[in-house]
């Protein structure tokens, strides 16, 4: 064969070769310039399964190139600082060939065994790293194939950092209710949630019974700190028992508010609330007896008598009656009657006043019964007097 | 009448050539130079601005797409292609498209980084994840290839036949 031939069906090869190369390129580029606008997110489908959520997000791909798409696949992991794996996915692979449409589906599943409400509510408070591993690939073969994989720390900033709730303030609202207002702050720290909308909070007392409710309104931009009030309307006590109305004491409550939460539902979180029980009735003090003469029966008594009411709303109105008692439970003398009405925070001196028999006079000791009837019920004590 | 090594050319054909050759060099300058070399500038020309990310993030990003030795193989490749142009027909011919042709191979061979276009994504752009994208392009790389292998067994044919009685 002659040279001039040999270099002219190489120039005719390389003509050919550079139009297959270009066209090949061509092809790639149609196929995903051509199937790019029949990419379409389908209905998001979640469903529980026992301990696993499941949801299934359907990419619905149209391929309308000249080139079939292979091995498409996904895989997805999420993990705390403690290692808890909080979300995995994966999908296909999946063959998608040429003028034909297929559903990618990318299933996300969580374990609720391992996410477990108080490990979201750690996420809710505590910034912190995840750690993120995830891949994706395809191919169209035999020209393209394209792997993709991210793996890495990134922050978590708590949309609720640093939540404190301060001591609660009561104010008398109404006859059946008392509103409180407790401080709430938190610090924003998500860079990508902004936390808006109306908070709840209901109050449970130590035997589950709710005794309260209330709500707040938030507003905390990205990387904002957030300062509020939680109004709480507690309802009144209609009955006291004996100890509340006698002795200061620490009430525990336990508080669940529920605070919006940027789509994914309200986020709840249990707080325990305590209040500083005020005694309605505090420091009953009584003083010696005091007799006087009255008549052929009976001789006259003034008794003095003290006690605080350190109850920050609730105020003591009703009665309080007294019987005088032997010390071997004989009863030989009854006090008048007489009319409670104490404000909250003020304290109460005065005498009671009432008749003894003449037969019992000259005692060194005796025991007095008191009976209050408040509108939060009565109660019995019994102090030893001294003449 | 000037003459080029071996070959005599009449002083407007040499003028031609010489012509063509510049042309056919300037766009070999400028596609398989200028155009690597100044990347993020001509990015810049035809994409809005704040749609471009930080610099501080695309410049290492385009650089792990562009190997630094791409300009300089463009560069010699502008000088092949006006010696091509230049020499075509004297014995010198066959030599220069086996150089060139070794030249695209080299260029090709680092324009797609072996068959495999590897990325990494700069952490500041993904939330602080370090992401990498591997892109296979063996075949197309070797498509383009093949013109340029073609081009050598051409050179090596033409060198032959020059060196031959």
């Amino acid at each position: 064969m002659k040279t001039s031939t040999i270099v002219k069906t190489i120039n005719v090869l390389i003509i050919v070769t550079i139009i297959i190369a270009i066209g090949a390129v061509a092809a790639v580029a149609m196929t995903i310039a051509q199937s790019a606008p029949y990419v379409s997110l389908g209905q998001v489908s979640p469903n529980i399964t026992g301990n696993i959520a499941r949801v299934d997000v359907p990419v619905t791909i149209g391929n309308r190139g000249y080139l079939a798409f292979a091995d498409i696949n996904a895989r997805l992991s999420l993990k705390d600082s403690n290692g808890t794996t909080l979300v995995e996915g994966s999908g296909g692979p999946l063959t998608i060939p040429a003028g034909s449409t297929s559903t990618f589906v990318l299933t996300i599943t969580i374990d609720t065994a391992h996410v477990t409400p108080e490990v979201l509510q750690g996420l809710m408070t505590n910034s912190q790293n995840l750690t993120v591993n995830a891949s994706l690939g395809g191919a169209i073969p035999p020209m393209v194939s394209l792997t993709a994989s991210a793996s890495g720390n990134f922050y978590w900033g708590a949309p609720f950092k640093n939540l404190q709730m301060g001591s609660p303030t009561f104010i008398t609202y109404n006859s059946t209710h008392l509103l409180t207002m407790i401080p709430v702050s938190f610090d924003n720290d998500s860079p990508y949630f902004p936390v808006s909308g109306q908070g709840s909070v209901r109050v449970l007392d130590a035997n589950g019974q709710q005794v309260g409710s209330g709500k707040i309104d938030i507003n905390a931009p990205t990387n904002s700190h957030f300062s509020g009030n939680l109004q709480i309307y507690f309802v009144m006590p209609t009955t006291l028992t004996e100890p509340l109305l006698l002795n200061d004491t620490t009430l525990n409550f336990n508080a669940l508010i529920e605070l919006p939460s940027f789509g994914m539902g309200a986020l709840t979180l249990p707080y325990p609330l305590t209040v500083e029980w005020g005694a309605p009735i505090k420091d009953l003090t009584v003083g010696n007896l005091q007799t006087t003469a009255y008549n052929a029966t009976h001789a006259r008594v003034t008794l003095p008598f003290s006690f605080k009411d350190n109850s920050a709303f609730l105020s003591v109105q009703g009665t309080l009656t007294s019987t005088i008692l032997l010390t071997n439970g004989t009863e030989v003398g009854v006090g008048d009657t007489y009319t409670l009405n104490v404000s909250p925070g003020a304290t109460l001196s005065d005498n009671l006043t009432g008749y003894i028999k003449n037969e019992a006079v000259g005692r060194s000791s005796y025991m007095l019964r008191l009976t209050f009837q408040t509108s939060y019920g009565s109660v019995i004590k019994e102090v030893t007097l001294h003449a | 009448m000037p003459k080029i090594l071996d070959l005599e050319l009449k002083a407007s054909s040499f003028a031609l050539r010489i012509v063509v050759g510049i042309i056919a060099a300037a766009i070999t300058f400028f596609v398989l130079y200028y155009l690597p070399a100044n990347l993020l500038s001509i990015l810049s020309q035809f994409v809005p601005a704040q749609a471009l990310p930080d610099p501080s993030i695309l410049n290492p990003l385009l650089s792990s797409l562009v190997n630094p030795s791409l300009p300089m193989i463009g560069l010699l490749l502008t000088v092949l292609v006006f010696l091509e142009c230049l020499f075509r027909g004297s014995k010198a011919y066959g030599p220069i498209l086996m150089l060139t042709g070794l030249g695209f191979i080299a260029y090709l061979y680092l324009l797609f980084q072996g068959g495999t276009l590897s990325m990494t994504v700069p952490p500041s752009l993904l939330m602080g994840i370090s992401a990498g994208v591997a892109l296979d392009l063996t075949t197309i790389m070797l498509l383009f290839m093949l013109p340029a292998i073609l081009t050598i067994i051409k050179g090596a044919v033409l060198m032959t036949k020059k060196s031959g009685p």
